[in-house]
This record gives C-alpha cells, sequence and structure tokens, in this order.
C-alpha cells in the first residue's frame, strides 16, 4: 500500500494541487500585492501595478475606520459567543440522540435539514420571524420579554438574533460530528467505568469528553472559521443597519462606499482578516489537538 | 534516506511547488495588465445595459437595429445596484462592452481608469454633434468640462396625488385651482394644508385651509374615496433611500446647483448645509407625524422601519388603495401602481415637494425660495458611455448605434413608446400614456426644476444619504416614539453634516 501511495503520490495529488493553486493560492498571492497598491477593481492609480505601489498606507488606514474596528470587535463577540452555543447545542443534541431509540434516523434528518438552507434565504426566513413573530410572541401582550422583541433593530439584540440563527443552522451538522465521535467510544470503557462506580456525570466527564475530543477539535474549527467569516446571514437579516456589520460585510462595503472603488483598502483588510482567522482557527486546533486522548 | 536528507528532499520539493506557483501566478498577473483589446468573433459590438427597466424593450429595439443594418449585437442588462460589480468583471475580462452604462457617480472611476471616450473627441461627426447638444446641466463630467456620454432619460421625483382624491376632499370645481396654487404655496401653507387633512382623516371636518392666499374648505361628508384614508403621506421607513438620498437631496439643492458642484464642495460649502437640513427634518418630521397604515395611522417606532411592514412595496400599496392622499415618489413608481391599481393611473400627478426655507439658506445663484418650493428634481439616472478601450472598429459602431437610437425617426421612437423613457430633450410633441411621465414633462418645459446634487455627494451617492443621514434617521429618530424638537433637527443636521466632512477626501 505504501508503494502504491509513493508511485502515484503526484498523479493523484495534481489536480487538487494546481485547482487549488489556481483558484486559491495564486489569486491569494495576487491580492496580497494588490494590497500594497492603490487599486481601483479595473485597474491601478498611475496605471501599473508597480506604479501605484503605496506601500503600508492601505494597512495603516484601516484601524483609523471606525467602522472596521467595530466590526472586528462585533465578529469577535458574536464568534466567542456563538462558538460555544452551537458546540454545547450540538452535543447535547448528539448525547440526546442516543436515547432516541427506533428513532434516531428521523430526528438526525430533521436536525440536519436547517444546514441545507441558504444563508441569504435562511436569513430572510428569520428576518420574518424576529420582526413579526417574536415581537408579537414577547411583545407586551405576550410574554413581555422585551429583549426578544424587534432584534434587529439593537445592535447588541442583533448579536444574539444572529446566534440563536447561526445556532440553529449549524447545530445539527456539527451533531453529526458528535454522534460518529459518540460511536467510535468502546462500550467497554463505559462498562468498567460503571464497574468501578462512576455514575453518569463522571462518566461523561472522564471517559466521553476525553474520547471526544478529535470531534470537538473538527466542530470548534468548523464553527470558528464559519462564524468569523459569517456573511449571507448578516446581509439577510440587517445588510449592516444599528452597526451590525461584521468583518465580511464591512470589507464588502468599503468598495461600495468608496468612489473610485478602494479595491486597494478593502484588500488589504481582507488580509487582516484572513491572518485573524488563521491566528484563531491555528491556536484553536494547536490548544485542543493537545487534548486529545488515544483509547 | 535518513532524518537530514529526507528533509532536504522534501525541501526541495517544497521549492519546487513554490517555484511553479510563483510562475504561474506572475504569468497571470502580467495577463491582467496587458489584454489587449481584440476584435471579438461572435458579435460585432457589446452593450452593457445598467438599468432593468429596459432590459426586455432593448433586446426588441437591438433586434430591429440588427434587421436593419445586418449587424450582430450583444446585450446584457443588469439592475443599477448590483451592476456596478458585474460591470467591472466585463471591463476586466477580454470581451469588453463598447457601450455601457454608467452615471454621475460612477463616472470618476472610468475617466481615471481611462476606459470612457470623451465624446469631445468622438470620431462619430454626428455623435459629437449629438453630445454637444446635451444641455450643459444634463452632461456626465467629473468637474465640467468633459461630455463622457448620452443619457438615457429623464427621471424625476415629487409628491404624488390622485386628484380625485383632491376632487373628493376640496370639490370637483376646486380640483385645477388646488393643483396650480399648492405648487405655488409657501412651506407654512403647506404644513396648514396636511395638519388639516390629518385632522380632517381623524375628525370628518377641518377648517378651511389657505393655499397660495386662496381659501379651500373642505367637503362636509367624506366619499367612498376619502374615507379610504388613514393619514396623510404614505411613508417607506424601511427604504434609507426614500428619504437619505431622495429627502436629502431637496437639502443639498439648497446649497449645490448640480452634482458635480456637490461633488467639488469645499468644507465650507458642507457646511452650509446646516439650515437646509435642519429644515429637512422638520419637513420629515411632518411626514412622519402623517404617515398612514394599514388600518390608521402609522406611528413611528419599531414597526415604522421593520422591512415587512414598511417596505417599497407596501408604502406603494398603502397608496394605491387610497389610504394616503400623498406619497413621495418618482415616476419609476408607475409600474408597480398599475400592477396594483389601475383606476387611479389616469388622475396621477405630481406636486412639489417644500422646504421651510429662508433666502438665506440658499446658495444656488438665482434660486428663490418661491421657485424651489415649486420645481420637482429633475436628472439624468443613467447615460450610454462609449469605451475607449475596445478596438476602433467598436467604437465607431457603437457611435453609430447611439446616433441612430437619439436622431432617427424609429430610435426616438423607440426611447419613447418601446422604453416609455422621456427623453433627454423632450419637447411638447411628446405624449405618453403615463400620467406621471406628462407631469413631468410639463416641469420641464416650464422650467420648474431642481437637480441631483446627491449624486455627487460622498461615493457617487453610494454613502452619504443612505448611511449617514439615512442611518440616523432610521436608527434613532423613526424607530422610537415621541415628538422631535428644535434641538432633535439641528442635532440630526449637524451629524449629518458631520458624516459628510468625515469622508472628504
Amino acid at each position: 500500500m505504501r508503494g502504491y501511495y509513493k508511485k502515484w503520490f503526484w498523479p493523484l495529488a495534481l489536480p487538487g494541487l494546481i485547482l487549488f493553486a489556481a483558484v486559491v493560492l495564486v489569486p491569494f498571492l495576487i491580492g496580497l500585492l494588490y494590497s500594497f497598491t492603490a487599486w481601483r477593481g479595473t485597474y491601478f492609480v498611475g496605471g501599473s501595478v508597480w506604479t501605484s505601489f503605496v506601500g503600508l498606507d492601505n494597512y495603516a488606514r484601516i484601524f483609523q475606520s471606525w467602522q472596521f474596528v467595530h466590526a472586528l470587535v462585533y465578529t469577535l463577540k458574536f464568534t466567542a459567543i456563538a462558538v460555544v452555543v452551537v458546540s454545547v447545542s450540538a452535543l447535547l443534541l448528539a448525547l440526546m440522540l442516543d436515547f432516541a431509540g427506533k428513532r434516531v434516523g428521523a430526528f438526525r434528518t430533521v436536525f440536519f435539514l436547517p444546514n441545507l438552507l441558504g444563508g441569504l434565504a435562511l436569513g430572510f426566513v428569520w428576518q420574518f420571524i424576529f420582526q413579526n413573530v417574536f415581537t408579537l410572541l414577547f411583545g407586551e401582550n405576550g410574554l413581555n420579554l422585551p429583549f426578544l422583541t424587534n432584534m434587529t433593530q439593537d445592535t447588541t439584540k442583533n448579536l444574539f438574533a444572529l446566534v440563536i440563527m447561526v445556532t440553529w443552522q449549524m447545530a445539527g451538522y456539527m451533531m453529526i460530528i458528535f454522534v460518529a465521535g459518540l460511536n467510535n467510544i468502546p462500550r467497554d470503557l463505559y462498562e468498567a467505568g460503571a464497574l468501578d462506580g462512576a455514575g453518569g456525570w463522571k462518566r461523561f466527564r472522564y471517559i466521553t469528553l476525553p474520547m471526544l475530543m478529535p470531534s470537538v477539535t473538527i466542530v470548534l474549527f468548523l464553527t470558528l472559521a464559519g462564524c468569523l467569516k459569517l456573511l449571507d446571514q448578516n446581509v439577510a437579516l440587517t445588510n449592516g443597519s444599528f452597526n451590525t456589520s461584521m468583518l465580511s460585510l464591512q470589507i464588502l462595503r468599503t468598495v461600495r462606499y468608496t468612489q473610485p472603488p478602494d479595491y486597494g483598502q478593502a484588500q488589504a483588510q481582507a488580509v487582516v482578516f484572513f491572518v485573524l482567522v488563521a491566528i484563531i482557527g491555528l491556536a484553536q486546533v494547536y490548544i485542543t489537538k493537545k487534548k486529545e486522548v488515544d483509547a | 534516506m535518513n532524518v537530514n536528507s529526507r528533509n532536504r528532499h522534501y525541501a526541495r520539493k517544497k521549492w519546487t511547488v513554490v517555484a511553479a506557483v510563483l510562475t504561474l501566478g506572475a504569468s497571470l498577473l502580467s495577463g491582467c495588465g496587458s489584454r489587449e483589446a481584440k476584435a471579438p468573433t461572435d458579435y460585432d459590438f457589446y452593450i452593457f445595459n445598467g438599468k432593468t427597466e429596459n432590459a426586455e424593450a432593448l433586446d426588441k429595439v437591438v433586434d430591429r437595429y440588427e434587421q436593419e443594418t445586418g449587424l450582430t449585437v450583444k446585450v446584457f442588462s443588469l439592475g443599477t445596484t448590483d451592476s456596478a460589480e458585474t460591470l467591472r468583471a466585463e471591463m476586466n475580462s477580454s470581451g469588453k462592452p463598447a457601450i455601457f452604462s454608467t452615471n454621475i457617480g460612477g463616472v470618476t472611476e472610468w475617466a481615471e481608469s481611462g476606459a470612457i471616450l470623451d465624446l469631445n473627441d468622438a470620431s462619430d461627426p454626428e455623435l459629437k454633434a449629438l453630445a454637444e447638444d446635451v444641455p450643459e446641466a444634463l452632461r456626465l463630467s467629473v468637474d465640467g468640462t468633459q461630455n463622457y456620454g448620452i443619457p438615457y432619460n429623464i427621471e424625476g421625483y415629487g409628491l404624488i396625488v390622485d386628484t380625485r382624491m383632491v376632487r373628493d376632499l376640496f370639490g370637483d370645481d376646486q380640483t385645477q385651482p388646488f393643483l396650480d396654487d399648492f405648487q405655488a404655496a409657501t412651506y407654512d401653507e403647506f404644513e396648514t394644508l396636511v395638519n388639516a387633512v390629518g385632522d380632517y382623516i381623524a375628525a370628518g371636518t377641518a377648517p378651511s385651509v389657505k393655499l397660495n392666499g386662496r381659501s379651500y374648505a373642505f367637503a362636509s361628508r367624506k366619499t367612498e374615496l376619502t374615507s379610504r384614508l388613514t393619514g396623510v403621506f404614505a411613508e417607506a421607513g424601511a427604504e434609507k433611500w426614500t428619504y437619505g438620498d431622495h429627502m436629502g437631496n431637496m437639502a443639498l439643492n439648497a446649497v449645490f446647483g448640480s452634482a458635480v458642484v456637490a461633488r467639488t464642495a469645499t468644507e465650507e460649502q458642507v457646511d452650509e448645509l446646516q439650515a437646509p437640513l435642519a429644515k429637512l427634518a422638520r419637513t420629515l418630521d411632518l411626514y412622519s407625524t402623517h404617515a398612514a397604515g394599514p388600518d390608521g395611522p402609522m406611528e413611528r417606532g419599531p414597526s415604522y422601519i421593520n422591512s415587512t411592514t414598511a417596505s417599497y412595496d407596501v408604502s406603494v400599496q398603502l397608496f394605491s388603495s387610497g389610504k394616503a392622499l400623498f406619497i413621495k415618489q418618482g415616476n419609476w413608481v408607475y409600474p408597480n401602481i398599475a400592477k396594483l391599481n389601475t383606476d387611479i393611473l389616469p388622475t396621477l400627478t405630481f406636486l412639489p415637494i417644500k422646504l421651510p426655507l429662508e433666502q438665506s439658506d440658499i446658495q444656488v445663484d438665482g434660486l428663490t425660495v418661491e421657485k424651489f418650493n415649486r420645481s420637482v428634481p429633475e436628472f439624468v439616472p443613467s447615460y450610454y458611455a462609449i469605451n475607449a478601450k475596445v478596438t476602433p472598429r467598436e467604437q465607431e459602431l457603437a457611435q453609430q448605434f447611439l446616433v441612430w437610437l437619439n436622431t432617427s425617426e424609429k430610435g426616438r421612437q423607440a426611447i419613447v413608446e418601446d422604453f416609455q423613457f422621456i427623453p433627454y430633450n423632450v419637447d411638447d410633441t411628446v405624449k405618453f400614456d403615463n400620467a406621471l411621465n406628462n407631469s413631468l414633462i410639463q416641469y420641464k418645459l416650464d422650467g420648474d426644476t431642481l437637480s441631483n446634487p446627491f449624486n455627487g455627494s460622498p461615493a457617487g451617492g453610494g454613502y452619504w444619504g443612505q448611511e449617514v443621514l439615512g442611518s440616523i434617521l432610521q436608527e434613532r429618530y423613526y424607530n422610537r416614539a415621541g415628538a422631535w424638537t428644535a434641538d432633535d433637527y439641528e442635532t440630526i443636521a449637524r451629524e449629518a453634516v458631520q458624516g459628510w466632512k468625515d469622508v472628504m477626501y
């Protein structure tokens, strides 16, 4: 087998590598270069890449924009809350499925379904729910919970509206990963634990959780990256009104709110955004990987 | 292999991959910069149309042109809001459009890139003459010296009213006098009228009002039509462009005579917006306190800006079903009303939007308060421009098409009948079935028009109107109940001025 891979490694890997290079790596490198120029989307100020070179100007201007800083903080706040809520909900759903008996397939499908809806469609559905259903349900004539009314008309409330929506969408998918992880834990570990007198909580804490760490790594990574890069739902729900732009939307707006469109500036923002996502993602994988144990 | 040599082996391989990628990248990069104009093979020239309103009609018209000339023309249409990015992609591709649409906001980009042909240098003498005939106030330019495009059409907006509603409020013989006197009326008279109509809707009776000094008494009984009214204005609180851009444009008209003047404004000029903007806020206060809802007045608060209860469509619906006396909209709303209620189409007309300005607030030469308050903004929303970066043959053919469209009998017919557009060089021979178009033509022939300086506000109108003025109003004033004070008017104006100055460059 090893010989097979050795011999066929390049023929098998090459198509993927070429595609990756052509649609990800090369554009990324070009983008990196453009972030140091006065690029306007269809042309460079002064005529060519080299004449429009502005050094670190675009980067220096990033943090002078309060909109960008606000979007950055908003994105980090949202991600911190959403990652916890999504992972915990997904884990609870997965554990609950253990008790679902014969209907486990049906439940799994239902929980997974929201994930099939596109972000924009989902956003508009939830916009209606937040604006009308929630406002009626939790309004003065209903359960009187003002925090849950008109959630899309306030910076903080909208943060939680996004969390609710993203949890509904992503938890089912993450649940599937946890279910697979749970199924891989050998039953005899639990039997041994039970014989030693470990109760339900202790078995979860000392057997399930450590054995589930590989799944936790994946789930955390996917939710982290997904939440940091969230765009469609943000556009559909508020489109940035009430200072609710997250980073992706803010970067898109940079070219709309400048004329001629300042693509160089937006590109520099995108590079900063990439570095941020990369650092957070890698740090998380590094930390959770260390906690993984072998059976 | 020992560990060291294996590492070196991988290192070498890694560098091979990196080198390959860089070579590929460099070749792509050089490709971007030097994409030469190449003659297209499957069409003679290409029109990128950034206006959806005439998308289908343009296809038909181009078909006719193809039959007449034997040429093959590629047409691609896309709506105004999404078209900018797509147009940029097309301009970067090897199949560049020969004719593209742009406007007073987008022109700086194409002028700087060199992709737009100054029609003063057009190779076709007929097109050059046509461009020279475009009235100076309607020309597409960066700083007033160039002439970059041929206007698509003229659009305008104001307070749309169903004259039958006026008839039922004030009596049949009073309808035409009312419309004439309304146009000439002062803001204070307008304000009194609005309050009185509000009282009449609520109580069925109101004292008579004066317009242009003449008295108008309300009908003693509500009719079937007037009993539908729930408010004076059909407002769309969820749509920042309706108040940020278009009402904001009213205030800008007091200081800037055109979009080009607004674009090149100094800080001192922007400061002069303070008074007109505060007076605009007072006007918007009046509008929003008299807003119509589906079953009664629509009050300011969360539902006033809710996109399911206060969208553009909802506001058009409210007006079309007779719940509001006025809707502040443009002639583009006509097809939407036609879908909802064809009965009111023949009796629609435009009345001017008024602001409580004083002469000292107005900085535009020759503009008086009286003139301001009797005029409606009319402007060119889009222009046809020639791409200087396609082959000379394509440029030549594109110019011939524009000449045909704007000067030939068939072309003129296409603009008026197929596109349903008001030609930029309209005269009194042009008549539409569309009453709103006819109303705009009348204002234009009378010379009672204002301009579109909002298209010269920061980011070519793409930023300030909605994201500064619109956001302040929507997120801090329309969304809460309670009265606005004179201080509120000043605050709205001050922050809107500051928001403009923050992004001046």
